[in-house]
């Protein structure tokens, strides 16, 4: 078979239908099938949910020191934590991030035990402020979040009341030494911040480094944040 | 005492804003699963004609969605979300295919040896011409191999082929022109 240039358009579009790479049309309904279905469960495993509800989060705003404080927790556990944000911006963010609805506590879709783990979270967090609680027990929902960003915030969440380290010294911890700027990157993206403490992780030489990463508030207002926490735990000195 | 919930007064004129911006024109994106159950057989049918087997189609199909899932959320509102799949689907089939190595049993299909009723050697023939075309495809931009693909192997009409490119119908007529061009070149120093 070889393409004669004499052949016109015509001619050579049957010839490429009759090469067509797709093979056996009769089978590939069911190997379609099968495939939507392997990876309909490798999204499940990345933390798709299922489109029944399309209810995904609930929140609640609160008023803290520097401003206001959303909260929202999933099925699974508290999934945001962001400071100064706009609401309408915060709902849009996590909407985008969990692809479902997203609605206030009051919302009477919000299941109570949802109402429940979301007013556990605010209580929580709201004791660690006034300096009366040094450990959150809370689950946390990290989906969506890259199997990257998993670790480093599995090996920022085991660093205790008043402990800080350095990114280096994490990266060393979660097994990735001299991926200090990486493990940076992964504590900027943490989506429970104070839950999860990124703010015990420093700079080597003991500044404070980043906080928040490009979060609504501006690097200048989530430094001050930063050192605020690490105030209240004693881990920073006007020094 | 700093951190009792209150009802903040910003929080009811952010309800509004919220309940304002619900209808703007560009329309976001549906949700991820909704756009993975409507588009999710045509992608694999898609990369089926480029993928070396059933194998390697099903793994390119979960690589497609896991890495449009990652993105989805980066996806501006009024984005042709079919059009997008398709890219990163052809992005995924080329490197596969190069990977894979364009001389390497270029074609892994079992012969169809039933379906040429006892003669081999035509069935050896049709297993070469396919491998020829898919290479050929393969080596076309993703606009054209799309274009290609759709209105000539699936026998699209234009207005369908320029949704799948995000183009004009236009647009989508040149592709699939400059895209038989190029496989007739190429498959002309094929025998």
């Amino acid at each position: 078979m070889a393409v004669r240039h004499k052949m016109n358009d015509h001619q050579f579009e049957q010839l490429l239908r009759a090469g067509d790479p797709l093979p056996n049309e009769a089978t590939l309904p069911a190997e379609t099938g099968a495939a939507q279905a392997a990876t309909r469960a490798a999204l499940r495993r990345a933390g798709v949910r299922a489109a029944s509800s399309g209810l995904a989060a609930a929140f609640d705003a609160f008023a803290v020191p520097w401003g206001l404080l959303h909260v929202a927790v999933t099925n699974d556990g508290v999934v945001s934590v962001e400071f100064e944000a706009e609401t309408p911006d915060f709902v849009d963010r996590l909407a985008r991030r969990l692809h479902g609805r997203v609605v206030p506590v009051e919302d009477g879709a919000v299941p109570a035990s949802w109402r429940d783990r979301l007013a556990a979270a605010t209580a929580q967090i709201g004791e660690y402020l006034a300096g009366r609680r040094t450990a959150f027990e809370l689950p946390v929902d990290l989906c969506g979040l890259s199997a990257w960003d998993r670790r480093v915030l599995a090996g920022a969440a085991s660093l205790g009341f008043g402990e800080v380290t350095s990114y280096g010294d994490l990266a060393r911890r979660i097994g990735k030494p001299g991926a200090a700027r990486a493990v940076g990157g992964a504590l900027g993206r943490n989506p429970v911040p104070i839950v999860i403490p990124c703010h015990r992780v420093l700079a080597a030489d003991g500044t404070l480094g980043g906080y928040g990463g490009s979060g609504p508030g501006g690097r200048t207002a989530m430094l001050a944040v930063k050192r605020r926490l690490l105030r209240i735990e004693g881990a920073w000195s006007a020094a | 005492m700093m951190a009792i919930p209150i009802e903040s007064p910003q929080r009811p004129a952010a309800r509004r804003t919220r309940e304002a911006a619900a209808e703007p024109e560009p329309a976001a994106p549906p949700p991820f699963e909704a756009a993975f159950e409507s588009h999710g057989a045509e992608i694999y049918r898609f990369l089926r004609r480029f993928a070396a087997d059933t194998g390697e189609a099903a793994d390119l199909h979960q690589e497609t969605f896991l890495r449009a899932f990652r993105a989805y959320g980066r996806l501006s509102a009024g984005a042709n979300v079919r059009a997008w799949l398709y890219r990163i689907a052809g992005n995924l089939a080329v490197d596969a295919h190069r990977r894979r190595g364009r001389s390497i049993e270029a074609d892994r299909e079992p012969v169809e040896w039933a379906a040429t009723a006892g003669d081999p050697e035509a069935a050896v023939r049709s297993q070469e011409v396919r491998s020829a075309v898919r290479s050929a495809l393969l080596e076309l931009s993703p606009s054209q191999r799309l274009g290609v693909a759709a209105r000539v192997l699936d026998g699209a009409e234009y207005d369908e082929v320029a949704e799948l490119l995000g183009c004009s119908q236009e647009s989508a007529r040149q592709h699939v022109s400059q895209g038989l061009r190029r496989l007739r070149a190429a498959l002309s120093e094929w025998r």
